[in-house]
């Protein structure tokens, strides 16, 4: 613990669980190295003035509409995503790494896209089974043998990352199609400053505010023949959960905000319809999933897509960020695989590493799962936001013996892991802190290169003893600080 | 700019000028009544018929209940199945503005997004129960401000164009109609004067648009009908009047569509510019003298029609055409704004 002598601040009960890495304080409560001013920032606020900055932060989302819709319960209700005032440090030396590793996964993946929709080496040289390939849902025929326009796969990808109970940093999920809550990193941190305006001119905190353009930089590099793309950003429209974010970046990197109804393909162009009359886009942020997106050739029954929106794109007249057929690429079946990517495709280790994960394709995997399911976390590859999973040693003996049944019926569907004691932070709850599980979503851009955003999405279990950090199951958010070294 | 984005700009416009000039209107009766207890249907009669809503509220309430001012101000404030309700426009403007968010500043956003965050607060139905005209008045404030917003916080582009043009069209059929209400009450110019009963109906015509002072200001003849009348119809120097209305109105269509000859294709455009060219080859006298009423009617029906015409011409034209998803597809999605993770 900390010097009795000191006043004990708000950490004074504040105990992480055993075997768990905390991102403020050592198991004897010392604050980490590099991380001592912040600490003592949080442990010197009063209990009086957390309360008053919570709502203060509370009324600046609900009043900039810094929500999502929620139309599973009741239709037309908007949320503000849980935030919690305490920030998510990271030192300077740790994201280093991080970033290193990010830029080099991303290449990898990169890689292994564009080598599977083309020659396909990596399946040939037995680097992946060819199986786990081409039976994935993300795995489009539509997309073999068309280079997407601009040469780039994944122009964003948002990374999960846990730190294990050494501390280190591991990927746990890749999310390469659609990632979102980069907008929440944005505005959690333009909250902050407003209710910490003095912490920010005594640390030294990377800034997060150039991402929108950073953004619409890499879309327009890609889209060199033109001096002028016009851009857009395709939303599902105001009643998706993630409108705030689309219409945000849209308003923040200057560009259209268009729904499917306002786009038509002609002759493989993309137009908007504008009042002036049709207007050529070449450039599509699309926050609409592959299976929506030309319902020519994809669900037919779609109207979130816009006709002929394939065409365009294997024409070559249309950048689409990101490209189709990405979902391949963060296959959870796939996921084990990436290690051996990187090796195959950059000729190096691995910077960052993952979780063990068990293949239940294979048969000594498989075994392994269903003799020990008390013990790990099953995940079905094809399900995401914490749906479709057992967590092994919290559920009951009939869900685990469902799920072993619906391994043995389709064992390329399910993948395992052990169970990782995600990091805590200290949480705010009310009367005092309290250690919370947290991930971290770092964000990654590619245009003509590769540029990771210096901070990310920290989310955090806002329930006591909870893993699961979704906000459809009790997760809430935190402005992430990665502090500014020597560099 | 998007068509459908330019939609919804000129319909969030006219639901913040449909929420002031509601609030003034209904605010107005409410103080008028105070003047008038023995004839309540006389003042809150004119405020549903000029709301639009004498049918649906006589089938929901009866005829007889159009006198019974709490009965009336409960409908038009707050009943979310009356369309042109403060709450119906208020949420329709908030509604409006969140979908374009990306066209206006976030001043003018959190303006009408916390008009709304107010108006659905214990506070103001409490404001409204033990102090009704400042109930009002706190929401008129808050239109004024967000129409501040947008006055001077706003790029100078078409966005801006198009709500200029929504919150013309809306405010000189209101006025229209505010006047058509006492249309029966104009004699003709020359007349002997108004009984004081009448000068004050026509002294709450002027409050009820906000023009009481303007009156005053711009003549120093005494309150009469005909010269309220002139007022709201013809005064270019009274921001609600019909001419400036309309005058605005065009001037904006004129930086939408700078091309006069492109112009001339579109019937919103040359619908616009003939009623506008008409009102001001007008006098009082020859308004008057052609019928009053007539005249008024024109001039709602006209522009509503402008309105309609603005969908042919510039909202929904152009490419093949388009379905709209319903909106259970849409929201049929994920209700996590970031799915995926452990």
């Amino acid at each position: 613990m900390a010097d009795p002598t000191s006043p004990p601040g708000l950490f004074a009960d504040y105990a992480p669980p055993a075997a768990t890495w905390d991102e403020y304080v050592s198991e004897a409560g010392e604050p980490h190295t590099g991380l001592e001013s912040i600490f003592e920032t949080v442990r010197n606020t009063s209990a009086e003035e957390l309360r008053h900055k919570s709502r203060l932060a509370e009324a600046t989302f609900h009043r900039g509409g810094v929500t999502f819709s929620v139309y599973s319960d009741d239709r037309g209700v908007e949320k503000v995503f849980p935030f919690d005032l305490v920030p998510r440090p990271v030192d300077a030396k740790a994201w280093e790494q991080v970033e290193k590793g990010l830029v080099q996964r991303v290449a990898a993946l990169e890689a292994f896209l564009a080598d599977v929709y083309h020659e396909g080496h990596a399946m040939r040289d037995g680097v992946i089974p060819r199986e786990i390939v081409e039976g994935s849902a993300g795995y489009l025929e539509a997309a073999k043998g068309v280079r997407p326009p601009g040469g780039v796969y994944a122009h964003i990808s948002g990374i999960d990352l846990i730190r294990d109970a050494d501390g280190t940093f591991r990927v746990l999920e890749d999310n390469i199609r659609c990632p979102s809550g980069v907008s929440y990193v944005l505005e959690n941190r333009a909250v902050m400053k407003r209710v910490y305006p003095n912490v920010f001119t005594r640390s030294r905190i990377e800034a997060v505010d150039q991402y929108p353009f950073r953004l619409r930089d890499a879309f327009a590099s890609l889209s060199a023949k033109e001096r002028d793309p016009s851009m857009a950003i395709l939303t599902p429209g105001s009643y998706n959960s993630a409108y705030f974010e689309h219409s945000y970046l849209a308003r923040r990197m200057g560009i259209p905000l268009a729904e499917a109804s306002d786009l038509y393909v002609e002759n493989d162009r993309l137009y908007l319809r504008t009042t002036q009359g049709p207007r050529r886009v070449h450039v599509l942020y699309r926050r609409v999933d592959d299976a929506f997106i030309d319902p020519k050739v994809f669900r037919s029954d779609s109207l979130l897509g816009v006709p002929g929106l394939y065409d365009a794109y294997r024409a070559g007249k249309l950048v689409l960020a990101n490209a189709i057929g990405n979902g391949i690429a963060d296959d959870k079946a796939v996921y084990p695989f990436v290690p051996d990517l990187i090796r195959y495709y950059l000729k190096q280790e691995p910077i960052l590493p993952q979780v063990h994960t068990y293949v239940c394709l294979r048969d000594d995997d498989r075994e392994y799962v269903i003799e020990h399911l008390d013990e790990l976390v099953v995940k079905a590859v094809d399900e995401s936001g914490g749906y479709g999973m057992l967590m092994g040693p919290q559920a009951s003996k009939a869900e685990r013996d469902a799920f072993a049944k619906a391994i043995e019926a389709d064992p390329r569907r399910y993948i395992a892991q052990p169970l990782i004691e995600l990091s805590t932070c200290p949480v705010w709850d009310g009367e005092k802190l309290v250690p919370r599980r947290v991930d971290l979503r770092p964000f990654i851009i590619q245009g003509t290169s590769i540029w990771v955003l210096p901070g990310g999405l920290t989310r955090v279990a806002l329930r006591e003893g909870s893993y699961v950090v979704n906000s459809s199951q009790g997760g809430g958010s935190k402005d992430t600080w990665i502090l500014r070294g020597g560099r | 700019m998007i068509s459908r984005v330019a939609e919804n700009a000129f319909w969030f416009a006219r639901y913040i000028e449909r929420v002031e000039g509601s609030c003034r209107l209904i605010s107005l009766a409410h103080m008028q009544a105070l003047d008038f207890a023995d004839s309540a249907l006389d003042v809150w009669l004119p405020a549903i018929i000029v709301s639009g809503e004498q049918a649906r509220y006589d089938e929901h309430h009866g005829r007889e209940a159009s006198g019974d001012g709490e009965r009336v101000q409960n409908y038009l404030v707050w009943d979310a199945d009356c369309p042109v309700s403060l709450h119906s426009s208020l949420a329709n403007a908030r509604h409006n503005a969140r979908t374009i968010r990306e066209v206006i500043s976030r001043e003018v956003w959190e303006t009408i997004n916390d008009a709304w965050l107010w108006f659905s607060s214990p506070e103001a139905r409490s404001a409204f129960d033990v102090d009704r005209i400042g109930f009002y008045q706190e929401l008129k404030h808050r239109m004024l401000q967000c129409q501040g917003a947008l006055a001077s916080t706003m790029l100078r582009d078409e966005a801006l164009d198009w709500i200029g043009l929504g919150m013309n069209l809306e405010r000189a059929g209101q006025t229209a109609r505010v006047l058509d209400v006492k249309h029966h009450m104009l004699g003709p110019t020359d007349a002997q004067s108004e009984t004081t009963e009448e000068t004050i109906v026509w002294m709450y015509i002027l409050l009820s648009v906000s023009a009481y002072e303007g009156f005053f200001k711009r003549s120093s003849r005494s309150l009469r009908g005909f010269r309220v009348a002139r007022f709201l119809l013809l005064d270019v120097a009274l921001p609600q009047s019909v001419r400036r209305c309309l005058m605005e109105a065009a001037q904006c269509l004129e930086r939408i569509t700078v091309s006069p000859a492109t112009r001339k294709r579109k019937t919103s455009w040359v619908r616009l510019d003939a009623l506008r060219h008409h009102l001001s080859q007008q006098s009082i006298d020859t308004l008057v003298e052609a019928g009053i009423h007539d005249e008024l009617t024109r001039i709602v029906d006209e522009t509503g029609a402008i309105c309609a015409d603005l969908y042919s011409d510039y909202f929904h034209f152009g490419g093949p055409e388009r379905e709209t998803p319903a909106p259970e597809e849409l929201a049929a999605e994920p209700t996590d704004p970031t799915p995926d993770g452990q």
